[in-house]
């Protein structure tokens, strides 16, 4: 294994941090930005002045914007986004999101990892029978799954293996702490639904990254040698085409987190995304902001660990 | 000199689908390599030396065919073996060098690892494991004149210049210890010091295995340097074919004189080149000579009556109508 | 075009599209009923002569309210595309051009777009605008600005150092000519492949927020409040979300199959070998 060099990785780190922050500055004045007074919200249009006034002096809004977001920022950086001012009357966010983090974090990677199976298969027999049937079988398939919505694939799912064939749950989700057995039971149709689209793509590159590879010279030369087809295909075709395989995953794993929001209410998982939907029609910015930081921030986690995977599969890249 | 010949190859034809179209690519070319001979082919770009190569060794990609009466490989037909069975032979038996050294090593393995796979494969057909693979492959980086090797083998091959590459390459190619080693213009992207340090290298490297050279080209100076006999292609076909000095100092080919002249007249810096008129590759009609479009010297009957490869001095032949009269 | 032409995809992908544009386009005229109009005597009628896709709980047409529902998901992820291409494309291109510190800034911001699950930034922004029908065009802009501002001033970079745009350069010519003239040609077709994807895109993000509730409000039509509804009934009358959810999938088909094409005809080189 190539060692990692820590200069450009502490450097890329330097980027996601600046990236966070930044991020965090963007959903907080955004959203002070589009809606003036959260007091409005919370208490409703009728609401008098002297409760707003009182409202506002609760919850800090008082102060100058850049105050506030201070005292919001540092408050977020020990784990503390304040209370929920709606959805659980007063419940603090951190804890809300600290419990169903685990929830979302699960069905992504579990539906990364599905995607990620189906496409190491598809992508190599497509390739490997390229211009062959079972290859346009393949990307037919393909079209197909991108063009099939999380939500509409979460419905005909449902339809087929939970009312129709009694094979899944159609609904109700066992949380990984409880059980992982259980988790990955209940969880596989919500991740399934999410994975497809993606399985879909990744496949697709992973077909055209190998291709690519297959006539390229060094290959060539290693059969000139008198390599083993298997030798030859694992180490000179599918270790370059792993590069620009990994890449693209790691741009999809937004697709794939937004993808959670939707599902995630469809099967009743108690995650992020369903909190975050709970909380846009409650009108709870403080929740929403909290939400949207930390989908931010596992995007960002999770894009870093491909940046670090990318680097040590590819010599050239330091 | 042809007492003993390595490989006999009969009648190749080679050919590419393009759309619904076949376009023949190697038309029926024959020639032979002695055992420790080198052997140049030589022709402009288009001219299917690379491809007659590249059929050798079964090197082509799906949609070309290749096809011949007989490859005669130490008394074997090759032509007539299963994958499976060339597969044996590929490397250990017949190697080929390539021309772009960059692109011949695999971007994400150091040299090292190259060699290592070279080197076990030598001794898994060979049967035999004689010590550490890191002494020898070290060993046969200094035989390339590398003078520190394991500099050279803990490094990337984007670390490294073409030229050291190309040696690399050629260390590989030769801890293999095979009998046949194509060589496709292993010197053309490399500069002149350079490619006289590599065709030295290969020269040494023949003699010391004992190997034959099949030495591809469109450098008559470097052929001549290399090669003991050659052989000038133009659009399939071998038009001259003879000793390396017969060919290059008294040519009879059309072509091959004015492939020479050109040469000569670059090697002299003219003012005004010397150029053969027409576009390069361009075939005559099919019945009759391959050069008729192209040749100073054609005759009426050139476009009709196809040449056959007639002597024209001691193991010289060359293929023009003009050596009937 | 010849190679448009050969190419299979990409006929039947723009096929699809053109029919799935008529469709919307003119099946609304053609139809007699009304996409939001109550009718009590038809409540969830199966499939029928009358009604071909049935009718849902309030007695409405399916078949007409889908394509309503259509027009309106597609002008908005158009509409919302579109606005982004232009600006995105524009922004991406200067930068490349001029460079220094505000593109610096620029991309910086769009890296920060870019690290949003997008349908997270989706639902963060109508939660700022405001749900409806014109925010959700305006979040597909936002949301796609950066991809095309990125898009653009990477190949721009590209094609920047090529010989004739030198020449160009060398030869006087302004610096808007350059790139209106040697720059954008060039970098067309990536472009338009691009909005191929986003409208499909679109088309799921429009979907997938008035599936929520967040979107679209009803009695409107779109695709999403249509599913939305279906799924209320979904075990008494199937028909409403299956059949809205195959005229998502046939439009998404359309586009896919659209960019894929064009995607291969651009890429002589791969194409070569398949």
């Amino acid at each position: 294994m190539p060692t990692i060099n820590l200069g450009p990785a502490s450097r890329r780190l330097g980027g996601v941090l600046l990236i966070a922050f930044l991020g965090a500055a963007l959903v907080f004045f955004v959203m002070r930005a589009g809606h003036g007074d959260p007091a409005l919200a919370a208490l409703g249009d009728q609401a008098t002045p002297e409760a707003i006034a009182a409202f506002h002096k609760r919850w800090g809004l008082d102060a100058p914007l850049v105050v506030q977001f201070w005292r919001w920022l540092s408050g977020a950086l020990v784990g503390n986004f304040g209370m929920s001012m709606t959805v659980a009357g007063g419940v603090p966010i951190a804890g809300l999101i600290g419990s169903r983090l685990p929830n979302t974090l699960f069905i992504g990677f579990y539906a990364m990892a599905i995607a990620v199976a189906i496409s190491l298969v598809a992508g190599t027999v497509s390739a490997l029978y390229h211009g062959r049937f079972i290859d346009s079988a393949a990307t037919g398939i393909a079209v197909l799954g991108i063009s099939m919505p999380d939500f509409w694939l979460s419905y005909v799912l449902v339809y087929l293996l939970a009312l129709g064939a009694g094979i899944f749950p159609s609904y109700g989700f066992v949380s990984p702490g409880d059980s992982l057995a259980g988790a990955l039971y209940s969880g596989f149709l919500p991740a399934f639904a999410i994975a497809a689209p993606m399985a879909a793509s990744f496949t697709r590159i992973l077909r055209t990254a190998l291709i690519d590879t297959l006539y390229r010279d060094h290959v060539r030369v290693a059969r000139s040698l008198g390599y083993s087809g298997a030798f030859v295909f694992v180490h000179y075709v599918f270790r370059n085409a792993l590069i620009p395989y990994v890449t693209v995953l790691g741009l999809q794993v937004r697709y794939l987190l937004g993808g959670t929001v939707v599902v995630e209410r469809i099967f009743g998982i108690p995650g992020i995304g369903a909190l975050l939907v709970d909380a846009a029609f409650g009108r709870d910015y403080g929740l929403v902001q909290a939400c949207a930081l930390t989908f931010l921030i596992c995007v960002l986690i999770v894009n870093f660990l491909v940046d670090l995977l990318c680097a040590a599969l590819n010599p050239r890249a330091t | 000199m042809t007492e003993a010949a390595l490989i006999e190859v009969a009648n190749l034809r080679t050919s590419f689908a393009v759309g619904r179209a076949r376009v023949a690519a190697v038309r029926g070319v024959s020639f032979s390599i002695a055992v420790g001979e080198v052997f140049g082919l030589i022709g402009e770009s288009g001219s299917g030396k690379t491809v007659t190569g590249l059929s050798l060794l079964r090197l082509l990609p799906p949609h070309a065919s290749v096809d011949a009466e007989a490859i005669r490989f130490r008394g074997q037909d090759l032509a007539l073996l299963s994958d499976d069975e060339f597969r044996a032979l590929q490397g250990v038996k017949l190697a080929m060098i390539f021309q772009d050294p960059v692109g011949s090593f695999n971007p994400a393995k150091t040299v090292a690892w190259h060699l290592k796979h070279a080197i076990a494969r030598r001794r898994a057909c060979a049967g035999t494991g004689e010590g550490d693979w890191r002494e020898e492959a070290a060993q046969n980086l200094r035989d390339v004149g590398i003078r520190v090797p394991e500099r050279v083998l803990a490094s990337y091959p984007h670390q490294l210049s073409g030229g050291m590459l190309q040696r690399a390459l050629i260390a590989m190619v030769i801890s293999l210890r095979p009998v046949l080693i194509i060589a496709d213009e292993p010197t053309t992207n490399l500069d002149n010091l350079v490619e006289r340090q590599i065709l030295d290298l290969i020269r040494a490297q023949q003699r010391k295995l004992g190997a034959s050279v099949l030495y591809v080209t469109h450098d008559l100076a470097v052929a001549g340097e290399i090669c003991d006999r050659i052989a000038v292609m133009y659009a399939g076909e071998i038009v001259e074919m003879g000793p390396a000095r017969d060919v290059l100092e008294r040519p009879r080919h059309p072509y091959a004189q004015g492939l020479l002249q050109t040469s000569a007249s670059l090697e002299r810096r003219d003012e005004y080149l010397y150029e053969l008129q027409g576009e390069p590759g361009v075939r005559g009609a099919p019945e009759g000579c391959c050069f008729a479009a192209r040749c100073p010297q054609v005759m009426p009957k050139c476009r009709s009556t196809q040449p056959r490869l007639v002597n024209v001095g001691p193991g010289h032949v060359s293929r023009c109508l003009l050596h009937d009269q | 075009m010849r190679a448009f032409f050969a190419n299979k995809l990409a006929v039947i992908g723009a096929a699809i599209t053109g029919f799935v544009l008529l469709a919307v386009i003119a099946g609304p005229w053609v139809l007699p009923h009304s996409p939001t109009e109550a009718d009590f005597l038809a409540l969830l009628t199966p499939p029928s002569l009358a009604h071909p896709f049935g009718t849902d709980s309030f007695g409405r047409d399916v078949l007409t309210r889908i394509l309503y529902g259509a027009r309106v998901s597609l002008a908005v992820s158009v509409t919302g595309v579109f606005a982004a291409a232009l600006v995105g494309s524009a922004a991406g291109l200067v930068s490349a051009y001029v460079g220094g510190w505000t593109a610096a800034v620029a991309m910086r911001i769009s890296d920060l777009l870019f690290s949003f699950p997008s349908f997270v930034l989706a639902l963060f922004l109508m939660v700022v605008l405001g749900f409806g029908v014109a925010n959700i065009a305006v979040s597909i802009a936002l949301i796609y600005l950066p991809l095309f501002a990125r898009l653009a001033r990477n190949m721009a970079l590209v094609v920047k150092e090529e010989p004739w745009v030198q020449a160009a350069q060398l030869m006087g010519q302004s610096t808007f000519s350059i790139l209106s003239r040697e720059i954008l040609p060039n970098i067309a077709a990536p472009l338009f492949v691009q909005i191929a994807i986003g409208i499909a895109f679109g088309i799921v993000i429009e979907a997938g927020l008035s599936f929520l509730g967040l979107g679209v409000q009803p009695p409107n039509p779109s695709l999403g409040t249509i599913m939305a509804d279906g799924r209320e009934y979904f075990q008494r009358a199937p028909w409403v979300l299956t059949l809205s959810g195959v005229a998502i999938s046939i439009a998404l088909l359309g586009l896919n199959l659209l960019s894929d094409g064009i995607r291969d005809i651009m890429d002589p080189k791969l194409r070569a070998r398949l």
